[in-house]
């Protein structure tokens, strides 16, 4: 568990009314808000006072959205959420592709935000620990690294290497959101980037292995037009 | 007079409004014509210069309609007959045979002018048709934007008056309790939930009508829409149950994801909507011949009789009485699933309740699947 304690959060945003909302509320969760209305700003204030996430408006009135993310993973690896407005589909994708670690859509609620926040803090802090855990549970599903093993209610559940690799994949970035073209890309590698069907038919495969109804998911989550989530409670 | 087209091979020309003008170009076309024959009558039959005429009679025709035709063939059997023909007297050649020649003529010439005029007249009367359903067409587009208006002002205007009013409230009375607080914020949330649906469901369907909407067609698992669809109902089921029925065997599907999914959403909406606590909602498919069906089936009291199409329509409500949306999301979905070339409707079943159907065409060969055990290369990534 780690502490939101005092993290510093860089919001990238001209809309002054969810500045507002953010700046009355993000601190009552242990954030310190730093605000940015513009992509230059932001990327200014990113480069001398990194924070430890980001919150970048896509549709900023200076820059496109995916130009900030583009410049920041030059040289920084800060986790960057989305707020995206809906139908915009293909620019979120665009913008995880691109090195975005999640998105909300607005209107959000507070809870989303929060929860999202969390989930991206605690995978830098995971990937910069190197080494996960060497267990991994979440609801009945269990996944033993170290032992290549998985269970589902206690009962082991026998997965081809495809499989196996599609759900470490998954579980390395439980609760963030991965696009088909990053999970294509480590389980099948990069030749096969256009084939999303393989992936979605494994998917559907692991979901009958792993989920009490394939058809109502618990776990393995379609975002649909975007890619899968692996749900941690 | 019917506007002009200029595709049309039958032109409708301007003059038409000035019938003496009409007549005197027919004037200056059988000129034309007796001029066109003078070179060459002495070298030819007498018929191949009355097909000369019959040439101008067939563009008067087909210029200016059957009145200015009939009256060149007259002038032209008039203008063959007393300038040409009187030089043919020199010839040994029986009279009869000019008689023949004219009166064919005539005959010729005025069959040109009916076939034409004829024609003419079909296609002014399909263009007069497509007028007026273009006009009705407009009405109805006009009775829309009436409809749209009235129902967008009525149906945004609602919940925003409760926000604005629950926020004023807050702001202006520092002395409410904290239960007071709790229920105004309350309400605020509620109705700001309610107007972000109506504005979605809005640009949804506007979008769809403006043709802005692009399908995204890929070859995607119906489990997977299906999934994604339920996942948005998790925590709104209120002592509801949805109950899957999917054969295994259920091909790939070549459609929008995003979209169909919208479909599933708006159908399971309204079923968890008009139906009472407690009963399940039943999703099914299968494959019929070159359709994939989809039935969503609830076990509420159904729809009045009589309306099973009309619920399909852009603002009408089953249920008037009821809150809800703007009347959008069947709408919506006959849009979408039209888009993919599918039908939806909607059926009362024998025990009760509604089912709720759609296709969606099973075209083209799903993406051959290999299969792990023929990529060896998987196993050393391991």
């Amino acid at each position: 568990m780690i502490l939101d304690r005092d993290k510093a959060v860089l919001l990238i945003e001209d809309e002054p009314e969810i500045r507002r909302f953010l700046r009355k509320t993000l601190p009552q969760h242990g954030y310190l808000l730093l605000e940015a209305t513009t992509g230059r700003d932001g990327l200014a204030q990113a480069a001398s006072r990194p924070p430890d996430m980001i919150l970048l408006d896509l549709g900023l009135p200076d820059y496109d959205g995916r130009d900030v993310i583009k410049e920041l993973r030059e040289w920084s690896s800060i986790p960057i959420i989305i707020l995206s407005a809906r139908d915009q589909e293909q620019t979120k994708v665009d913008a995880l592709d691109l090195g975005a670690d999640d998105y909300l859509t607005k209107p959000f609620g507070l809870n989303e935000l929060l929860a999202r926040m969390r989930v991206v803090l605690r995978h830098r802090d995971r990937v910069a620990g190197e080494n996960g855990e060497p267990v991994f549970t979440t609801g009945d599903l269990k996944v033993d690294f170290e032992k290549r093993t998985i269970y589902v209610s206690d009962k082991e559940v026998h997965l081809s290497p495809i499989e196996y690799k599609l759900l470490t994949v998954l579980v390395r970035s439980a609760g963030k959101v991965m696009t088909h073209r990053q999970l294509l890309k480590e389980v099948w590698g990069p030749l096969h980037l256009e084939e999303a069907h393989y992936l979605r038919v494994y998917m559907g495969h692991l979901r009958n292995k792993l989920e009490t109804n394939p058809a109502n998911p618990r776990y393995l989550m379609t975002e649909m037009g975007v890619g899968y989530r692996l749900r941690v409670d | 007079m019917p506007s002009q087209k200029p595709d049309s091979k039958f032109k409708m020309s301007p003059l038409e409004t000035r019938p003496w003008r009409t007549y005197g170009i027919g004037v200056l076309v059988v000129v034309l014509c007796t001029a066109l024959d003078w070179p060459i009558f002495p070298y030819v039959f007498p018929g191949i210069m009355v097909i000369v005429y019959l040439v101008g009679v067939l563009f008067v025709a087909v210029r200016y309609g059957i009145g200015p035709s009939i009256f060149v063939s007259l002038l032209s059997v008039m203008a063959f007959g007393f300038i040409y023909v009187p030089y043919y007297r020199n010839f040994a050649v029986p009279e009869v045979t000019y008689f023949y020649l004219l009166g064919g003529m005539l005959v010729i010439s005025l069959l040109i002018s009916g076939l034409t005029g004829g024609i003419r007249q079909r296609v002014e009367m399909a263009r007069l048709a497509k007028d007026a359903q273009e006009a009705q067409a407009e009405a109805e587009r006009e009775r829309m934007r009436n409809t749209i208006l009235s129902s967008i002002s009525h149906d945004l205007r609602t919940p925003l008056a409760t926000i604005k009013g629950a926020a004023s409230s807050l702001l202006e009375n520092e002395f409410f309790d904290s239960g007071a607080r709790q229920e105004l914020t309350r309400a605020l949330y509620n109705e700001a939930d309610r107007l972000d649906k109506k504005v979605k469901n809005l640009l949804h369907m506007t979008r769809l009508e403006a043709g802005a909407v692009h399908l995204q067609k890929e070859w995607l698992p119906v489990e997977e829409i299906v999934g994604s669809a339920l996942t948005r109902f998790e925590g709104q089921l209120h002592g509801h149950t949805f109950r899957t029925h999917f054969p295994p065997e259920l091909p790939l599907i070549f459609c929008d994801g995003v979209l169909i999914e919208q479909v599933f959403s708006n159908l399971l909406e309204n079923a968890l909507k008009y139906t009472p606590s407690g009963t399940s909602i039943d999703l099914s498919a299968s494959v019929q011949g070159k359709y994939i069906l989809f039935e969503i089936a609830d076990q509420g009291e159904g729809i009045p009789a009589g309306d099973e199409i009309r619920i399909f329509e852009k603002f009408y409500r089953g249920h008037p009485s009821r809150e809800g949306g703007v009347g959008l999301g069947l709408a919506i979905c006959r849009g979408i699933i039209e888009a993919h070339g599918g039908r939806i409707w909607a059926e009362n079943q024998a025990g009760g309740g509604v089912v709720f159907r759609f296709t969606v065409p099973h075209e083209g060969n799903p993406p051959n699947i290999e299969l792990e055990n023929i990529e060896p290369h998987d196993f050393r990534s391991r």
